[in-house]
């Protein structure tokens, strides 16, 4: 294959610039693209991650559960905090057996700054109860694990981060079910999913 | 064996790059965004089948077969003769390709290394054979735009081309290469409000206003990284390492 082809058609789907009236997903930000149905996220180890307790955790802790994984910064203006939020409203959402099973995990992107305290302040401004995780990891952890979400994210000289709101959702054995645009996106399939993988036995 | 990778290590020519300044191609303003890349060591050539057969024997969770479906898709050195060895139908010393951002990853920081960033290499790659940037050369540039119209062609030994101002080869002409951020091509901007700019930013028609608007191959790169995935493979995609430079007395 012509190797311009590749930029070709990356440049068509770009050409047509139209007006916005309102926010539209953005296709970029799930990059990452479909899963694969062997895509295992507990294939993957992240020895520097450590919770808002100060405990070193594995990234297959809550395994037996689903759960639904993202990353965040504590310094996020606007995405990350809308992010956490909407999360919060779909969890509202589950029926109980959904809300006892589901898990949640944040790992901050941003480890130079987000210590310790700092996950455990934005858990205590968001109201977030045992069920989720906060976490730090290494600048080179994070990278794996954005990786594997497909996220899109570059530093800035300000400190700041652009980057999009993925969020991935994780089987109970590990098996990645689905990578999502998070933010500004209807939760109703996700919340169907999470009641979904419940049920399925945990382990393989 | 870890001395005796050490000591591979240690005979895998690098050369000092930089310092330089690379200005993204899809800034909004090139002069704002422009990274300042602090000196860096960049291996002379890419990485090669025979180099890669022997992290993949001293790492066999490497090889086709046993690599998890997380961490490369299905073309995972699919051109390779055994999940160990290349074949003889392959040149032992031409880049070894149809691996992943994980496994390249991987394989560099057996050698204490690591993959060079966007921005490292790319001041690496504006050097021509003279001058360490060239990248505001219509000849410079044109030369490299005529390789990506060209089809692919069969690989061949790495450090066949001309070393360029830094002493670095290859880093046209022959394969895409792997760098470590390459997340961070098109990454949105944060706030996420309803301006006009960042669908042009998603799409790189507002970069091509701020930045050079005439470094094609730039942009096209840049459409490339932001077209992978961590477990991408391609027959044309390959890599080389970098390090950083030890602090000296």
């Amino acid at each position: 294959m012509r190797r311009v082809l590749v930029a070709t058609l990356v440049l068509v789907g770009c050409s047509s610039p139209q007006p916005k009236p309102a926010p539209r997903p953005d296709p970029s930000s799930v990059a990452g693209g479909p899963v694969v149905p062997q895509e295992n996220l507990y294939d993957l180890r992240l020895p520097s991650l450590v919770d808002d307790a100060g405990r070193a955790i594995t990234l297959d802790a809550q395994r037996g559960h689903p759960v639904v994984v993202s990353l965040f910064y504590a310094s996020c203006p606007q995405a990350c905090p809308a992010l956490i939020a909407e999360m919060g409203e779909m969890d509202s959402r589950l029926e109980p057996s959904g809300k006892r099973a589901v898990r949640y995990l944040l790992v901050s992107m941003d480890p130079a700054h987000d210590d310790v305290a700092a996950l455990a302040k934005v858990r205590a401004d968001h109201h977030l109860d045992e069920r989720w995780t906060l976490a730090r990891a290494s600048e080179n952890d994070v990278r794996l694990l954005a990786t594997v979400l497909g996220l899109r994210y570059r530093f800035r000289a300000d400190g700041q981060i652009d980057h999009t709101t993925n969020l991935l959702l994780v089987a109970p054995d590990g098996a990645l079910d689905a990578r999502i645009d998070g933010l500004g996106q209807p939760k109703d399939e996700l919340l169907r999913r999470i009641s979904e993988l419940k049920r399925e036995p945990a382990g393989s | 064996m870890i001395a005796l990778l050490a000591l591979v290590a240690a005979l895998v020519p690098q050369v000092v790059v930089g310092p330089g300044m690379y200005r993204p191609v899809d800034a909004k303003d090139p002069e704002a965004d422009a990274v300042a890349v602090a000196p860096f060591r960049l291996d002379v050539t890419a990485v090669t089948n025979a180099q890669y057969e022997s992290f993949v024997r001293a790492h066999p969770e490497w090889q086709r077969g046993q690599v998890p479906a997380l961490l490369a898709d299905e073309r995972y050195l699919v051109h390779w003769e055994a999940a160990a060895a290349a074949g003889d139908h392959l040149l032992a010393d031409a880049p070894v390709t149809d691996v992943s951002w994980f496994a390249a990853a991987a394989y560099c920081e057996t050698r204490g290394a690591r993959l060079p960033t966007t921005a490292e290499w790319e001041v690496a790659a504006a050097a021509d054979e003279t001058r360490k940037d060239a990248s505001a050369d219509e000849t410079f540039r044109k030369r490299i735009l005529d390789w990506y119209s060209r089809p692919a062609e069969p690989p061949r030994r790495v450090g066949m081309g001309p070393a360029n101002a830094w002493g670095v080869r290859d880093l046209h002409g022959v394969i895409w290469e792997w760098v470590e951020d390459f997340q961070s091509a098109l990454a949105p901007p944060d706030s996420r409000n309803d301006r006009a700019g960042d669908r042009s930013r998603v799409c790189g028609e507002g970069g091509l206003a701020g930045g050079e608007k005439r470094d094609y191959a730039a942009f096209m790169r840049l459409a490339m990284r932001s077209a992978l995935t961590g477990r991408s493979t391609m027959s044309s995609l390959g890599f080389r390492c970098a390090s950083d430079v030890e602090a000296g007395p």
